[in-house]
């Protein structure tokens, strides 16, 4: 017997103590860590690896991508059209390729919210705004696997982990429950959520009522839009009970829910003192002219981090904008080193306005036809932005300011770099060979474009170096809430002077006219903004121009349903040459061939075979 | 009362008694006992008249006239030869004396009693004997004692061989059967059979007993054994490596092995005893040495020479008693001891020249540029040329290898051959109270590796190996023996930074025209003192030649062992009884540290291609933002690797009972009790670094009847610390039976075809503890890692509020517990003609409970970690069979073979995956080394063929790529595509065979190795050219590879790619290759020294011997040595030719 326990004795290795979940919740510095746990899987935005950045068709890398670009070949292969079932690129479902499981991360703020209340040394009012954020996130994450898959299976609660196969077979609930459960989630949230954060250094990045209420409107608005409000396309879409998954019949009360879930977002923005922001001129920095202004206006809303016009920014995505820039910013003659080969497509480039701030088809006074065959000189007065008494295509002249703040390219200025004496700019060339933005089989824009704006004018180089100034990706800003409200508030209740107001709101950091006066002036089509198409067009691509390299057209384009803008021919100038004349001749790099089954991420044809109560997205 | 008492005292003195001889002596002494009473009163003189009588007849008639009685054996009187006797009144004595004159039994009177025995001398003629003995390599032993069995030492029958292995021995007329033993020798029993020149040859001891086998703690009659194993001579096992495990493949039925690496200190062999049939981590067998678990690095550095025996244990009975460690096979393998006798020393010297039995071909550097530019083009028009046509002009016209450069990296990098070389020494000896055996070696082993001459420190991989062993044994008293092993083996490493399979993956990872290796020093680098490597860009390329060249790795490895044992006969208490304990503790220890400079990179800069003159440009003076290319250094940098200490404390202790009764009832019994507990100074988190222990009792019981029938029951009761206390212990019982045949009375006429017939059969439960992975030490502990970075968050303006977070790697589960294999084996044992033996054994297993991920959560549940449960069932069956021949033609040829055989083969009976409709995504019944892959019809055609074709879900694709079938018929290829293909990636079938003959002092042995039913897979991923400007091109796809021009839809290789196409290095029929092959494993010539010269020079024995390893290969796969399978492109295996030394001088 005594044999026998102390057999038992020397077997019993493990000391008491040992690290289980329950010490997670035993102080509140502990707490703590959980808690940074549930907001760890909020997405990188800002790093190359956000397929919506290339997936848009706004940002293009050669394919097959060239060796650095070759941790991201999944995503450009994404952008080419390689998404499918099998092994889906960023596949937030499972967490495999290129992404974060949000199911985990739910499981998390699951665990977090069942337990917090355990923790003995916090105050009551740290516990309920620590709740309020978790079950933020648990909105966002639910949001987040919404706008990729659709209906999806909403975890409420945590199922054990001895629950039956029965139990763990989840069927995924329509979009309308969804849409339901993380707004419902959201409100929860919102009342113990703080306006402001008030310790800056320390906190600022978590949630606050802002966030939520944009978050929120984010979600009604797409649940207004028409990829899933009565959606026709998707009038087959149900589970294998037969449950429907898509309302079929459209609603458009629910705009009118949207746009005052945005309008009640736009005033808590407000009473926050966001603003829309404008750049600020260092003390030690010289007079710059209007051009270079406004084209600051635009950089500096996404590189100056933390600014006044962002309602979140994502902390954690601070790291991956380092390599972000890296990639977007041309070799030039204060650096040489950078990686260069994230190109703007040309796509992306028409999609600006005139100067005079209206599409470059509708613009009277515009040469649409001759853009891409014309070559102009350019004047003096343009020194600001290119280069005078250079060639370059007429395609590239008379833009818009946001046009020369987002876009660097042959002949372009660049201003920073710590050249701001607009006697003195940095300009750079493209044609093959010439200056130091080309030159090297590695290193080039397949376009002759870079997305300038990505780039923070602080960055400093010297030949063999590249010092890059990162920042805190903006992910949600107030122009982008301003824009929503606009369009919901159009679909609602056909264009007004409210609608106008905030488009204009917008435009006016660009140096552009309000809507009215600019289509009056300048377009084919005057009366365009007053009609409720007019408006729709005018701002949807008033969105695609302010939200330009942010990642959102990405999901703006497929919550629109628009296939054309999705297949549009990816085109660059013909990069490889070494004369002005064979440069500036248009190419495509590639055709997309998407179809409405795109609208939708694919479902890992694995977990069907593992959960048969799933369906897959249509036409995967 | 008296004749009992005799009859006690005879008992004593018959010292091969029998049962019915003792009957048979019963009955006459009763019968004697009832005449005596009758006779009480007789007169004492005898009158006799017989003719032609039996001495029994004789007998009765003196009982019938006198008060004497006899005593006797039946059988021995009725030996006498007839009597004719004719006596009146004469006495007792006279009358004997008159009928046992020349009888062939003698006889006494005592008491009254006559006892009848054999005659103690012989007064016949003796017959004169001679020979010669010698040991098997042919050499005279002397001072072999020479005896007639069943005379005592002591009688004077008996002689010594002389120095010339001689004896010369007269042997009574009736003498049948003589006897030769000597100190290290096995005895040897020869039968006379009327010849009057007996030669011998003694086996040494160390060799297998052949009628004593070693078994789990302890050894068996070889009759008694019901068991599977298989045992070699450890000689068998010797080749010109330092590394054993290369030796067992095709050695040993019922192992599987085969060798993937060449690389010094990385070429382990894999082996498995009958494959594998768990999905846990540990699939490897148990190994051994002198009952202490080792790792297969210990068993790789054990010398042949220190080994006494070698068995593999392959059944539940034969491994039972290790419990829960045994389930995977056990090696046991036992070193020498010391013996009693003179010192007795052996030394061993070989040199070796090693080389890749076969290295990859590249495309020549103007077939990579052509082809290059081809890859480019061939995906994207608008990509351009990679190498300008200019470039590859001046390439070919060699006009400045400097601005052209071709770099064969392999030339550049890798010597033809090395040189290796093989010390060992042992001596023993020792006297009545105390044997030692103590043993050295030292070996070293080269890298082929090329030195740059301007860095004075050697890059080459350098492996020494020292290792020491000391077994010394002592007779505490007369029953009391006390056996201590001390032993150490030492590594000592220097080599290339990165392992010699890095070098060999860089020069398939390198460009062999954008830069040569290194540039000579310009006008203007006149005073650079360093090395200047070439490279490209930033200076991120890859040049093998410098990672090479820029510094060194030492490392050192050291593993001692202290083991203590304790034997005590308490024969004293009751016969047959004794005990026994052991403790045993190891230490190991390993350490690197790499010293290395940060090589500067050039290129070529503002070349004049008139002048042909050129500057160099440095390309890392300064850190690279961008690619992260360090900045050059000119003195070394410091880096410490990792620094692994473990130790282990094992102890045992044992309880032995063994009696034979009435010589044909066999007992045994053995109890025996281990604990096992290590610990790992670096483990990297908590719960691997508490204690891994295990514990258990086992016992054994054995029954033999008559050398016939044996039956043995065996049982372990195991604990392990890693399963919830309600799992902790598992009670594995197991049985089998044995029976001999050939030992039974009716097999005396098939005697001489068939000598012996064994049969056996076993069955039992093993378990095992080793499940999941290592790092699960807990299953019914949650692992929680509360400071998991990338789970963490940061915050603020400031950047450093970075919090880290929780991250969950295991969730508890108190119901995992052991996995329980059930294993049935049969098997035959036979010898034919005495020349040929066989043994073959059938088995089945099946594993219940293997641990295994729950497939049936989905990723929703948003579980962190994989759900676990003993769900899994797997099964293997096979055979193995041995086969061994040995024949002397005359005195002077002798000729050996033995070749063996194994199949083993596995399949999983329930394995937990989603329900697929698709029948062939199912596990269930394939191999557990199945692949599941694609079936490859073709290249597309075209674009039209790839739109006309099921949609491929593989990323980009198109003509020239690989089609696969759509095997489901659902109008795209995804993985419900996937079928079982080609063979197991371990081989189902190992043989080998071999041949060894003598004639004089000369002796040839050759041995052949295949294995059979395995495929591998070419690794697209690796060999594809080009990626990152910097793939190499395999000349064999450079000659065979899908072209626009060239549409080969069967071409070996698709459409180039400057990247990996995904498409194209799914796992696929494509570039699936049989791993079948034969190859002449061993050659060796050897030559013994003449005693004559031997002898001048005080030594016993000299042996030459010439051999190689891996010297011939027939297989259909040609791009690399087939036995390295998928892992080809790493460091070739070796073809080793050795020239050796063995000496012995006692």
């Amino acid at each position: 017997m005594n044999a026998l326990s102390s057999c038992k004795k020397y077997l019993n290795v493990v000391p008491d103590n040992i690290a289980t979940i329950d010490n997670a919740f035993t102080l509140r510095n502990q707490a703590e860590k959980y808690l940074f746990t549930c907001y760890s899987f909020l997405p990188r935005l800002g790093d190359i690896a956000n397929p919506t950045l290339m997936g848009s068709g706004e940002m293009v890398t050669p394919n097959p991508g060239i060796s650095p670009m070759d941790g991201y070949q999944n995503i450009i292969d994404l952008a080419y059209g390689g998404q499918n079932g099998v092994l889906p690129i960023g596949n937030t479902w499972d967490g495999e390729n290129g992404a974060r499981s949000y199911y985990i991360a739910i499981r998390h703020c699951n665990i977090f919210l069942e337990n917090i209340v355990k923790v003995p040394d916090i105050q009551v009012s740290e516990r309920n705004k620590w709740i309020a954020e978790v079950k933020f996130l648990k909105a966002y994450y639910h949001f987040s696997l919404l706008k990729m898959y659709g209906p999806i299976p909403v975890i409420r609660k945590n199922l054990p982990i001895s629950a039956s196969v029965e139990e763990v077979r989840v069927k995924r609930e329509p979009v309308d429950s969804v849409v339901n459960y993380v707004v419902q989630t959201l409100d929860e949230a919102i009342p113990d959520l703080p306006l402001e954060i008030s310790n800056q250094a320390k906190e600022l990045g978590r949630v606050t009522k802002p966030i939520a209420l944009a978050i929120k409107a984010q979600t009604l608005v797409l649940a207004a839009s028409p990829l899933f409000n009565g959606n026709p396309d998707y009038a087959n879409f149900k589970n294998k009970d037969g449950q429907a998954l898509l309302n079929p019949t459209v609603d458009d009360t629910k705009w009118k829910k949207a746009a005052d879930a945005c309008k009640a977002a736009i005033d808590a923005c407000h009473e926050a003192s966001n603003a829309i922001h404008y750049f600020e001129k260092p003390f030690n920095m010289g007079a710059i002219s209007d051009a270079t202004t406004y084209c600051m206006n635009v950089r500096s809303t996404i590189t100056e981090e933390w600014n006044n016009e962002t309602i979140w920014g994502f902390s954690n995505s601070k790291g991956s904008t380092s390599n972000l820039q890296n990639m977007c910013t041309p070799r030039n003659d204060v650096q040489q080193t950078s990686g260069a080969l994230l190109a703007a497509s040309i796509n992306a480039a028409e999609m600006f306005y005139t100067r005079n701030g209206v599409p470059i088809d509708e613009d009277k006074g515009w040469d649409y036809a001759g853009r891409f065959t014309k070559l102009k000189t350019i004047p003096q007065s343009e020194s600001s932005l290119l280069n005078p008494n250079y060639i370059t295509a007429s395609f590239n002249m008379d833009r818009e300011y946001r046009f020369y703040a987002d876009l660097a390219f042959d002949r372009s200025s660049l201003f920073g770099f710590g050249r701001t004496d607009e006697t003195n700019l940095l300009y750079i060339s493209t044609i093959w060979g010439q200056g130091n933005s080309t030159g090297s089989n590695s290193r080039f824009s397949c376009t002759g474009y870079w997305p300038k704006k990505l780039i923070n004018y602080k960055n400093s180089g010297s030949s063999g170096n590249y010092n890059i100034v990162s920042y805190v990706w903006p992910a949600i800003r107030l122009a982008s809430l301003y824009l929503l409200y606009a369009e919901a508030l159009n679909e609602a209740e056909g264009p007004s002077a409210e609608t106008y107001k905030y488009i204009d709101l917008v435009r006016l950091r660009a140096g552009l006219k309000g809507v009215v006066e600019s289509w009056a002036t300048y377009a084919k089509n005057p009366s365009k903004p007053s009609t409720k198409e007019g408006f729709r067009s005018i701002v949807h691509q008033e969105t695609m121009i302010e939200l330009m390299f942010e990642g959102e057209n990405y999901w703006n384009v497929r919550r629109w349903k628009n296939l054309d803008m999705m297949n549009r021919p990816i085109k660059g100038w013909d990069v490889f040459q070494t004369t002005t004349e064979n440069f500036y001749r248009l190419k495509t790099i590639f055709t997309p061939n998407y179809s409405y089954r795109d609208f939708l991420f694919p479902i890992k044809e694995y977990d069907l075979s593992v959960n048969p109560n799933l369906v897959q997205n249509p036409k995967w | 009362m008296k004749i009992y008492d005799l009859f006690r005292a005879k008992l004593w003195t018959f010292n091969t008694v029998q049962i019915f001889r003792i009957m048979r002596l019963t009955i006459i002494i009763i019968t004697a006992c009832f005449l005596q009473l009758s006779a009480a009163s007789k007169a004492q003189v005898i009158s006799l008249n017989e003719k032609n009588a039996s001495l029994e007849t004789i007998i009765n008639k003196i009982i019938d006239q006198t008060s004497y009685s006899f005593i006797g054996d039946t059988k021995l009187i009725r030996k006498a030869k007839l009597i004719d006797i004719n006596v009146q009144n004469v006495s007792i004595e006279k009358v004997l004396s008159l009928c046992f004159i020349n009888q062939p039994m003698d006889y006494s009177i005592t008491d009254r009693t006559v006892v009848i025995r054999k005659k103690d001398k012989q007064a016949v003629v003796d017959i004169k004997i001679t020979g010669v003995v010698t040991d098997s390599t042919g050499i005279a032993l002397p001072g072999v004692s020479v005896v007639v069995k069943g005379t005592a030492k002591g009688a004077g029958i008996g002689a010594v061989t002389n120095t010339e292995g001689k004896y010369v021995l007269n042997v009574p007329d009736g003498a049948k059967v003589l006897i030769f033993s000597s100190v290290g020798m096995k005895p040897q029993e020869v039968e006379i059979n009327g010849r009057t020149i007996i030669n011998v040859t003694l086996k040494s001891a160390d060799a297998q007993l052949d009628d004593v086998v070693v078994v789990a703690f302890g050894k068996q009659k070889k009759t008694e054994v019901v068991g599977s194993m298989t045992t070699i001579k450890p000689a068998d096992l010797k080749i010109p490596s330092s590394n054993l495990t290369a030796a067992l493949a095709g050695k040993l039925a019922g192992v599987i092995a085969y060798q993937r690496s060449g690389e010094p200190g990385a070429d382990n062999a894999d082996f498995f005893v009958r494959g594998v049939t768990t999905f846990g981590y540990k699939v490897s067998p148990l190994i051994l040495v002198d009952g202490i678990e080792s790792t297969s690095t210990d068993l790789a550095r054990l010398q042949v020479d220190d080994i006494a025996s070698f068995s593999i244990m392959k059944d539940a009975t034969s491994t039972a008693l290790y419990g829960a460690r045994g389930a995977n096979g056990v090696i046991l393998i036992t070193t020498k001891e010391g013996k009693e006798g003179k010192v007795n020393l052996s030394f061993r010297a070989e040199n070796s020249l090693s080389q890749s039995t076969k290295d990859v071909e590249f495309a020549d550097p103007v077939t990579y540029m052509t082809l290059a530019n081809e890859a480019n083009l061939t995906r994207n028009p608008l990509g351009g040329y990679l190498y300008q046509q200019s470039k590859i002009d001046n390439t070919i016209r060699g006009t400045d290898p400097v601005a052209y450069p071709t770099t064969d990296w392999q030339k550049m990098l890798l010597k033809d051959y090395t040189m290796n070389q093989r010390y060992n020494l042992n001596v023993n000896g020792g006297g009545k109270v105390a044997r030692y055996f103590v043993a050295g070696a030292l070996s070293q082993d080269h890298g082929i590796m090329k030195v740059d001459p301007m860095n004075n420190f050697n890059s080459n991989a350098n492996l020494k190996t020292y290792s020491l062993r000391s077994n010394v044994n002592i007779n505490l008293t007369k029953t009391t023996e006390l056996i201590t092993r001390i032993s150490g083996v030492f590594d000592d490493y220097r080599g290339p930074i990165n392992s010699g399979t890095a070098i060999y993956n860089e020069i398939v990872n390198a460009n062999p025209v954008l830069f040569p290796a290194r540039y000579a020093p310009t006008e203007d680098t006149r005073f650079v003192r360093h090395i200047m490597f070439g490279n490209y860009g930033d200076g991120q390329f890859n040049n093998p030649y410098a990672s090479l060249q820029k510094g060194y790795k030492d490392y050192s490895q050291s593993t001692m062992s202290a083991q203590l044992q304790l034997s005590q006969d308490f024969s004293f208490i009751t016969e047959g009884l004794s005990a026994r304990a052991m403790v045993n503790t190891q230490r190991y220890a390993f350490f690197d540290v790499s010293r290395f400079y940060n090589p500067y990179y050039y290129s070529l800069g503002n070349y004049d291609r008139v002048n042909k003159t050129y500057s160099l440009r440095g390309l890392n003076e300064l850190q690279s933002t961008i690619s992260g290319v360090p900045a050059g250094t000119e003195y070394l940098g410091y880096d410490e690797g990792d620094k692994k200490v473990s130790t282990s404390f094992y102890s045992e202790a044992a309880l032995n009972y063994k009696r034979t009764f009435n010589q044909v009832h066999s007992l045994s019994g053995m109890l025996i009790g281990i604990a096992k507990s290590s610990l790992t100074g670096g483990a990297g988190d908590l719960q691997s670094s508490l204690p891994f222990r295990n514990m258990g009792l086992s016992g054994r019981f054995t029954y033999v009847y008559n050398d016939r029938y044996a039956t043995e029951f065996n049982f372990g009761y195991n604990g392990s610390e890693r399963f919830h206390s309600s799992h902790r212990f598992g009670f594995f019982p197991s049985a089998g039976i044995a029976y001999t045949v050939s030992n039974e009375n009716f097999w005396k006429p098939l005697k001489e075809i068939m000598p012996t017939l064994k049969l056996r059969a076993t069955y039992g439960l093993v378990g095992n503890d080793q499940i999941g992975s290592p790092e699960d030490r807990f299953f019914y502990l949650s692992n929680v890692n509360m400071n998991s970075t990338s789970n963490g968050a940061v915050f603020g303006t400031l950047t450093d509020n970075f919090l880290t977070g929780v991250d969950i790697t295991r969730y508890a589960n108190n119901d995992i517990t052991w996995e329980t294999a059930k294993k049935f084996n049969f098997g035959i044992e036979s010898n034919l003609f005495n020349k040929l033996g066989i043994q073959v054994d059938i088995y089945k297993e099946r594993r219940t409970n293997i641990l295994m991920d729950r497939t049936s959560i989905p990723s929703t549940m948003g579980l962190s970690a994989n759900v676990r449960a003993n769900v899994g069932e797997a099964s293997s069956h096979g055979v193995d069979v041995s086969m061994d021949y040995s024949q002397n033609i005359g005195s002077d040829i002798w000729i050996k073979g033995m070749a063996n055989f194994t199949y083993a083969t596995s399949k999983f009976e329930v394995y937990e995956e989603p329900q697929y409709a698709e029948k062939n995504k199912s596990h269930v019944g394939y191999s557990l080394s199945q692949n599941w892959g694609y079936i490859a019809e073709r290249l597309f055609v075209d674009d039209n063929d790839v739109a006309y074709s099921p949609k491929q879900n593989f990323g980009i694709y198109g003509a020239g790529d690989i089609k696969y079938r759509d095997v489901n018929h659902d109008g795209q290829i995804t993985t419900l595509d996937q079928v079982p293909i080609g063979f197991p990636t371990s081989p189902e079938i190992v043989y080998g065979f071999g041949l060894s003959a003598g004639y004089k002092r000369f002796d040839l042995s050759c041995f052949f190795q295949g294995l059979g039913r395995e495929s591998f897979w070419i690794d697209g991923v690796k060999t594809s050219p080009f990626v990152n400007n910097q793939g190499a091109l395999l000349k064999a796809y450079a000659d065979n590879h899908w072209s626009e021009e060239n549409r080969n839809i069967y071409a070996l290789w698709p459409r180039l790619s400057t990247t990996v196409n995904v498409n194209n290095t799914q796992t696929s029929t494509w570039l699936m290759q049989n791993g079948a092959f034969l190859r002449l494993k061993s050659l060796e010539l050897g030559y013994t020294l003449p005693n004559s010269i031997t002898k001048k020079a005080h030594m016993s024995n000299v042996r030459f011997y010439l051999n190689g390893t891996n010297l011939f290969l027939w297989s259909n796969f040609k791009l690399w040595d087939v036995e390295m399978g998928g892992n080809g492109l790493g460091y070739p295996v070796q073809r080793v030719m050795n020239l050796g030394v063995l000496i012995s001088i006692n």
